[in-house]
């Protein structure tokens, strides 16, 4: 069916920018995000005949990023890789208004949340999405979401003072 | 969820949507759409991705492979050291020759069915052509020369596989030669495209 795989690959690319988003949100890095835009849309690719038409295409490439992330930080353990968020490469110039700090700071608040606490945040608060969507995006009961989403937002409160 | 707490999702969503929707106003990479075009990008084409994740895991390793071994190493795979032809600029200089050599110049990685796999080809930072390359039981990393000559910028041995079958996957090169890609690349690897295109542009 190349027609519908062409439209699959379209869609697909017009999802890029929030899949960039969401591994943001995951990654330590811009180019860990893009990278792991990379393998997830390699992996999708070829795995087309798993896609079911009709659900949320973005609900599945979230699925496949967060799985590949997983698979990384997984392998990076084994190889003994110690790993610490890198400072984000961004100054805090004279000229930074209040609503950039505020977005510097809120980055810096996620990154120092646990692999399990940003991806809830990064589908439920970033992307969007409903408790239901991400349960299945990330394969866990939707009592599950709910937990580690008030735990998230426990621990950005601790981070971010007062919050939201 | 009670209304107040819903509006308190909302809250926090504009203000997590203000942190990170920076990124969607950005061009998205090419190497990212590259992967979407029509067509297909050829199977073969490098897997950058698993490229940039080895080698991220891999900085402790980057000082391995030091010259030394190159040298030694270089020998091994049918190398010779480049005569001096007296301007100095040729000393010491590692060249490819004999099947690595034609493989450098000629084939693609589209099209590795000989001793000689090609992966990764793409453009220095001093303007060069270099590309990696793998045989039995090595693999490294050549850049063209203005002279037409692959220098060789890194070669480290690799286990001959059990089935005998050559390494191929960019993602199976040794850590070292990784390294050199990692340290020559000026911006992205050449896509299928762009690497016949430099091969028939005779990698100028």
């Amino acid at each position: 069916m190349p027609d519908s795989l062409s439209a699959l690959r379209q869609e697909i690319a017009e999802l890029l920018p929030r899949l960039r988003r969401f591994g943001r949100t995951l990654a330590h890095s811009r180019e860990d995000a893009d990278d792991l835009v990379q393998v997830a849309v390699e992996k999708a690719l070829t795995r087309t005949d798993q896609w079911t038409p009709g659900t949320r295409l973005d609900s599945w490439m979230f699925r496949i990023m967060q799985n590949a992330w997983i698979d990384e930080l997984r392998a990076r353990e084994r190889r003994g890789q110690t790993f610490l968020p890198e400072e984000e490469g961004e100054h805090v110039g004279e000229g930074a208004s209040g609503a950039q700090l505020d977005a510097i700071l809120v980055r810096k608040a996620v990154a120092k949340l646990s692999d399990e606490h940003r991806a809830v945040v990064g589908l439920v608060l970033v992307e969007g999405l409903s408790y239901q969507e991400a349960a299945e995006a990330l394969d866990v009961p939707v009592g599950t979401v709910t937990s580690r989403l008030a735990r998230a937002r426990e621990a950005l409160q601790a981070l971010l003072g007062e919050w939201p | 969820m009670s209304r107040s707490e819903e509006e308190l999702l909302k809250v926090e969503r504009a203000r997590m949507a203000a942190a990170f929707d920076g990124v969607l106003k950005e061009p998205v990479p090419e190497r990212l759409k590259a992967l979407l075009a029509e067509p297909a990008p050829a199977a073969q084409v490098v897997d950058l991705g698993a490229v940039r994740a080895l080698r991220r895991g891999m900085n402790n390793w980057a000082a391995w492979g030091g010259m030394a071994a190159t040298l030694v190493l270089g020998t091994l795979i049918g190398t010779r050291l480049a005569p001096s032809d007296g301007d100095g600029l040729d000393r010491g200089r590692l060249v490819a020759t004999g099947s690595i050599a034609h493989a450098l110049e000629q084939q693609l990685a589209s099209a590795n069915a000989g001793p000689v796999a090609v992966q990764i080809s793409f453009k220095a930072k001093d303007g060069r052509y270099c590309r990696s390359f793998t045989t039995n039981a090595s693999a490294g990393l050549a850049c063209r020369e203005a002279d037409g000559v692959w220098a060789l910028q890194q070669v480290a041995a690799t286990v001959p596989s059990p089935t005998g079958g050559m390494r191929q996957a960019a993602s199976s090169l040794p850590p070292a030669v990784l390294a050199a890609v990692d340290a020559s690349m000026a911006g992205e690897a050449l896509n299928a495209e762009q690497e016949r295109a430099a091969r028939d542009g005779g990698w100028r």
